[in-house]
């Protein structure tokens, strides 16, 4: 029975024929969304908490364990360590989660506009803590001209993740929620199909030909063609 | 669709958001 296999074009990831999604699929994907962006925003608030706790407590810095003696009002903490650390630690987590099922999602256009949100959020809100206690220092704390250079540094930061974020927000509004455009023009070389070839015959011990210059010889048996290759044009350049 | 699909990620992110400013404040209260 000869077989026809169509050349889809959505196998070679032509724009514009993504393949369909499932609710269900969708539904999980939104649940990953909640999820990781619950799990990264209480991340960040501990870790922005545990930051502004520490510099209000001991001015930025602190120290715990080694052979040195710690100053007096600088050891950590241990709900500091495990904050910060924790924190940390989740905010990779569940930023993954969520950047993964953005892209599942299909948000505003891919896990690339989740990094950019979480980036802006990360550097925005501990460079308003910078910002904040380096314009109103703490009681007693002094030189904290160095948190407001930081403050400055951090918030440009968040700002570039900012701009790179509305400026995919605003191609997705112009092509009206439509998917990303690919970068690769759809399939360069299209298979032909042959429909209503010969049945293929039994194995006749022989390698079946795919095509070749015209005048070579045939074989015994006829085959199905896997390409229809053009005449050979001797003149041709 | 697209659209719908695209403010359904911006609710869940926001709500996301909320949710876990409320959680990660009421965490810390509770540490420090």
């Amino acid at each position: 029975v000869p077989v026809s296999v169509r050349a889809s074009s959505a196998a070679f990831g032509e724009p514009g024929r993504r393949t369909e999604k499932r609710p269900r699929g969708e539904l999980l994907a939104l649940t990953g969304v909640l999820v990781g962006a619950l799990g990264f925003a209480a991340a960040l608030t501990c870790v922005y908490m545990a930051m502004r706790n520490l510099m209000v407590q001991a001015g930025g810095m602190c120290a715990s364990g080694g052979p040195y003696q710690i100053a007096a009002g600088h050891e950590c903490s241990s709900g500091q360590i495990g904050l910060l650390m924790g924190g940390i630690f989740a905010m990779l987590i569940f930023g993954g989660i969520y950047a993964t099922a953005t892209g599942a999602a299909g948000g505003l256009g891919g896990a690339s506009d989740a990094a950019y949100l979480m980036w802006a959020a990360l550097f925005g809100s501990l460079g308003f803590n910078f910002l904040s206690l380096g314009f109103n220092p703490p009681h007693g704390q002094s030189g904290a001209g160095g948190w407001i250079i930081s403050g400055v540094v951090f918030e440009l930061m968040a700002l570039g993740g900012l701009l790179a974020f509305l400026s995919s927000a605003r191609d997705w509004l112009r092509r009206g929620g439509g998917p990303e455009p690919s970068l690769i023009p759809g399939p360069v070389v299209r298979a032909a199909v042959n429909e209503g070839a010969a049945p293929p015959s039994p194995p006749s011990g022989r390698a079946p030909r795919v095509g070749g210059p015209q005048g070579e010889p045939g074989p015994s048996a006829p085959v199905p063609k896997r390409l229809n290759l053009p005449p050979h044009d001797p003149g041709g350049r | 669709m697209r659209v719908n699909q695209g403010f359904a990620w911006l609710l869940a992110t926001i709500a996301g958001a909320a949710g876990g400013i409320f959680l990660g404040h009421a965490i810390a209260v509770s540490v420090l």
